[in-house]
């Protein structure tokens, strides 16, 4: 059941969440409302995404060896762009307890993001040892 | 099923006859596995040309534009470029793990994951390779096709 949690519903209700949230965000800017706050908000996260896999695509281009150096290098790349995001479009005050709020938030993410994916990894490969194990078993 | 194997001196090439009521899966499978024994690469070392058997290849790796083929204990060089092998040999347990890697899923003893969404890949040699992420689903489903039920 977890699995299934993790693997179908958590990217089923987060991409319908963002189609969600993006549809509402452009009916509300073609009928006017360009400068609502949440049509914007809406459009800034979403760019900060997109900014966000375009780096760890050219960061999935280095030869990692440990798990925990692609998600140190990863999450110090990220950090400044996630703060500069944070800052200049006002997701929070510029304050010493925000800023600090929001690193540990963002830390918080990455590890959730990184230990997600390693979990998911972890049970492919388990299924594709299980069908190999079973394949030489049933040719002897 | 029933296995019948008849010896005939005769013969000059070895005749294998499949008698089936329905054609399924299972069947496709070990047609696909017996028709891999007539494919051979032909590999070159000290300028001398041998035929390799696809069975006895581990992998197939470019590396400084040179195509190199593995078997358990040796290395052939072949002058095709990995293209040409993959499109040769489509169709048989030779797939693409890598932008310059070719695998025989036949030699895989087991599978681990490996950091930045790669997995590392046990060859039955105990020789180990890196599956880049963009084929890992490719490999996936070849595995679930030859080894599922």
């Amino acid at each position: 059941m977890v699995h299934k949690v993790l693997k179908t519903y958590l990217p089923a209700i987060s991409m319908s969440f963002t189609v969600i949230i993006l549809f509402a965000g452009i009916v509300k800017w073609i009928l006017g409302e360009k400068q609502d706050v949440f049509v914007l908000f809406a459009f800034e996260v979403v760019a900060y995404l997109i900014l966000t896999c375009i780096l760890d695509e050219l960061i999935g281009r280095i030869n990692f060896r440990t798990y925990i150096s692609h998600f140190i290098t990863e999450s110090v790349l990220i950090y400044p762009i996630t703060m500069l995001f944070a800052i200049k479009f006002r997701w929070i005050g510029v304050t010493a307890i925000n800023i600090i709020l929001c690193s540990v938030a963002y830390f918080f993410v990455m590890v959730g993001i990184h230990l997600y994916f390693y979990y998911i990894e972890k049970n492919n490969v388990a299924e594709m040892n299980r069908l190999l194990e079973e394949g030489r078993d049933k040719n002897g | 099923m029933k296995l019948m194997l008849q010896h005939k001196k005769e013969l000059q090439e070895t005749e294998i006859e499949i008698k089936y009521s329905e054609m399924t899966e299972r069947i496709t499978q070990m047609i696909q596995y017996i028709r891999q024994y007539d494919f051979v690469i032909e590999g070159f070392k000290e300028d001398k040309v041998y035929k390799i058997p696809l069975e006895q290849v581990y992998y197939i790796e470019t590396t400084d534009r040179k195509t190199f083929i593995y078997l358990d204990n040796d290395v052939y060089e072949s002058r095709k470029t990995i293209q040409t092998i993959e499109s040769t040999l489509e169709g048989t347990t030779i797939i693409r793990i890598g932008k310059a890697l070719l695998l025989n899923i036949s030699m895989l003893k087991s599978l681990k994951p490996y950091p930045n969404h790669r997995i590392k890949v046990e060859l039955l040699n105990g020789e180990h390779l890196l599956v880049s992420r963009r084929y890992i689903a490719i490999l996936k489903e070849r595995i679930r096709r030859e080894y599922g039920a």
